[in-house]
């Protein structure tokens, strides 16, 4: 048994991650000729697997299991209705809208590209809360890409849902006139980026009604929360 | 109806089915929870992480063989790197995507323990985890829970960098030892 090989040691911080990428490579390609290392390197992932459980156990917020269903949801939606041949047919906005088809939650940098894009061809409509019915404080708006083919939605301050209920969003041209675009879940932040990427030249209206969870429903159950008008 | 194997329930998220969703967030949800609760110190951070995590496990499950590793070690990887990006703020400069591959070129042996309960487990590392002398476990948790690299843990506790190495690879090694010490029922 080696007690005091700096290789060996170097394996096992390279197992855990917690090497300079310099010295990463090193041991990366030391690992395929050594089979002494190699050897440690599985006998120490065979740890490391295990070291979650040394944490307490803590019981995850019941909500959280609506949260990770409806979010899957709305992912799949998005996915089966845009491949990927269709965004690399956005052509320039193709990078902007693949990152934003993931929904990501650390929207910062999304939120710059959005203040990008409002800089050049894009329109941005205001989201607001419904007159009767909205929800006081929550905001938004509308980034309609060049060509109406896909639009940035950002919404802000919404407050969180019930257990069973998650938001979800239509587009239409009218009240009455409206198709189901995909639900999600605020962030902790009450924040939400979604990208709406279909043929939005007759679209007129986006709306937010809270639906039952976690797959929403196929028409609006109640009146708009949030509406923003495209004209 | 008999649980589903990790082949099968991978075969359904790749199918895109929300039972599959649903029977993966059940088994490693709690756990997975725990976890990033532990290296973010923020419960809403950690029900982020977790989202993100299911999320980006559902889209690389096509990729994933029960052959090279059990489902649970993969889960925990993934949701400990989402974590880390969060606490340390790496999302925008140096994120390490977990990679099926990352998780070691023979990962049979990856999870030793893949049938056993997460409960019992616990009890078994945390066990381990103190049986290691102070200097070891700190190291092994600095790296581990906070992510962060052997120099950044030399600053840390003003120790030099050949001495974190030796520490972490020590801690490893008694930790394992201890783990194939130990004599589990792998039908619990």
């Amino acid at each position: 048994m080696i007690e005091h090989d700096p290789v060996a040691d170097s394996v096992a911080a390279y197992v855990m991650g917690a090497l300079e990428p310099e010295e990463e490579n090193e041991v990366r390609r030391h690992l395929h000729e050594c089979s002494d290392c190699a050897e440690l390197e599985r006998r120490l992932r065979e740890t490391m697997a295990v070291l979650p459980f040394a944490v307490e156990e803590r019981p995850a917020p019941p909500a959280l299991r609506d949260q990770v269903l409806a979010r899957f949801a709305a992912e799949r939606a998005l996915t089966e209705r845009h491949p990927r041949s269709r965004l690399r047919r956005l052509g320039p906005v193709a990078p902007l809208a693949a990152a934003v088809l993931l929904l990501a939650a650390w929207s910062g940098f999304l939120t710059v590209r959005i203040q990008q894009l409002q800089q050049t061809q894009a329109l941005t409509y205001p989201i607001r809360p419904a007159e009767s019915g909205g929800v006081p404080g929550a905001e938004g708006e509308v980034v309609m890409m060049p060509g109406r083919e896909a639009a940035l939605i950002s919404l802000r301050h919404l407050p969180p849902l019930p257990a069973g209920r998650v938001y979800e969003l239509w587009v239409g041209t009218s009240a009455n006139d409206v198709r189901a675009a995909g639900v999600f879940v605020p962030d902790a932040e009450g924040s939400r980026l979604l990208l709406v990427s279909s043929d939005l030249s007759s679209a007129r209206l986006v709306a937010v009604t809270v639906e039952p969870g976690p797959y929403g429903s196929s028409h609006p159950t109640e009146p708009p929360r949030l509406v923003a008008r495209l004209t | 109806m008999a649980e589903l194997s990790d082949d099968q329930l991978v075969r359904g998220l790749v199918a895109g089915q929300s039972e599959a969703m649903a029977e993966l967030y059940d088994r490693y949800g709690d756990s997975a929870y725990a976890l990033a609760l532990r290296i973010t110190g923020d419960g809403a951070r950690a029900e982020d992480v977790v989202q993100e995590a299911f999320v980006k496990i559902w889209r690389q499950a096509a990729r994933f063989d029960p052959q090279r590793g059990s489902l649970r070690a993969w889960v925990m990887a993934v949701v400990r790197n989402q974590a880390l990006d969060v606490f340390r703020g790496r999302a925008g400069r140096e994120r390490r995507e977990v990679d099926l591959d990352q998780i070691g070129p023979d990962a049979r042996v990856c999870d030793p323990w893949p049938h056993v309960s997460a409960s019992l487990l616990r009890s078994r590392v945390r066990t381990a985890l103190c049986s290691l002398p102070s200097e070891q476990r700190q190291v092994v948790e600095l790296s581990y829970f906070s992510g962060l690299t052997c120099r950044e843990i030399g600053n840390v506790l003003g120790l030099p960098l050949g001495t974190v190495k030796s520490r972490l690879r020590l801690g490893m090694e008694k930790l394992h030892a201890y783990f194939a010490g130990q004599e589990l029922d792998l039908d619990d």
